[in-house]
């Protein structure tokens, strides 16, 4: 069953933070490169998770 | 009462939207892959994000020709609660199409912005691919396809592509094309251009609502109802639905 995963600000923000170490690199960094198509396929699935994480902190 | 502090309306919703969202792609695609939909506790606001959410990461849905992986379908929903509060309504929507194996420019992206800007439509489709990479995937395609669609002999042409408009009554007007050749080419236009093709636009939307309405004259009534009309069906019953318009591609 498709279901949904409810986090706190404070959670999601954690996330963000980690998914950026992960990246290996800064927001505006990855932005930049997100907008002219230079990720790798992992790097590209951090920009998404990313962007709907800032979505969902009203922080788009 | 709420879950995680979204409240117990938003999930139950947001549960909804994604097991709804699971059942159509599993209908269509061979695929295990699920959608879950992704809420921050918050009482006051709802926003949920609904995608393939893998990891703790959201992924796109592998799609394969001929049982080879060859394209990747980012779909990822923005939702927020519409004008009522009563749904959640899509407030933006992403539906990336990308060759696997390759850049990461993506074939070609649809995505719909609710609050669009004056000269972005809400609903837009932007085609990034080189002529080669859809060249190429038409061929693995045309191995893959019945004879029907079958090129044997001669080498595809993006032009082959048909990409789908809405159907008979959501698909861009005129005005729609105009507006797009003005903004994007900076085409010549009369002084009052923007006023006449958002009047041209609200004709067209109007004369398909109605043509809708006869489409699926219950769905009318129902939604009348709900608003709070007062709706009599014809003595010999309701009208029924045209399917054949409904699901004509």
């Amino acid at each position: 069953m498709a279901g949904v995963i409810v986090k706190t600000p404070a959670e999601l923000r954690a996330e963000r933070d980690e998914l950026l170490r992960r990246a290996g690199t800064g927001y505006d960094d990855l932005r930049d490169r997100a907008e002219s198509y230079q990720l790798t396929a992992s790097e590209r699935n951090i920009w998404e998770t990313i962007r709907t994480i800032d979505y969902l902190l009203g922080d788009e | 009462m709420s879950n995680g502090g979204v409240p117990e309306q938003l999930y139950r919703l947001a549960a909804e939207f994604a097991g709804d969202l699971t059942r159509t792609i599993q209908r269509i695609i061979p695929t295990d892959l699920q959608f879950t939909a992704l809420a921050m506790g918050n009482a006051d606001r709802a926003s949920v994000g609904v995608g393939i959410f893998t990891t703790g990461q959201f992924t796109p849905l592998p799609l394969s020709i001929n049982g080879t992986h060859r394209l990747n379908l980012m779909i990822k929903l923005h939702l927020c609660w519409d004008s009522g509060q009563d749904f959640l309504a899509v407030d933006k929507s992403f539906f990336h199409v990308r060759a696997e194996g390759r850049d990461d420019t993506p074939l070609f992206r649809l995505e719909y912005v609710r609050q669009a800007t004056r000269d972005v439509p809400c609903s837009h489709l932007q085609i990034h691919a080189h002529r080669d990479e859809l060249t190429y995937l038409l061929m693995v395609a045309d191995r893959a396809r019945p004879a029907t669609r079958t090129r044997r002999d001669k080498i595809p042409r993006v032009a082959e592509f048909h990409f789908p408009q809405g159907g008979h009554r959501f698909r861009p007007c005129l005005e729609d094309v105009l507006h797009a050749l003005i903004v994007e080419f900076g085409v010549d236009a009369q002084p009052n251009w923007r006023s006449a093709v958002e009047k041209g636009r609200e004709d067209w939307r109007h004369k398909q609502i109605r043509a809708a309405v006869r489409d699926a004259p219950e769905d009318a009534a129902e939604v009348l109802e709900n608003m709070g009309y007062v709706v009599t069906r014809p003595e010999a019953g309701p009208a029924p639905t045209n399917q054949a318009r409904m699901r004509a591609y």
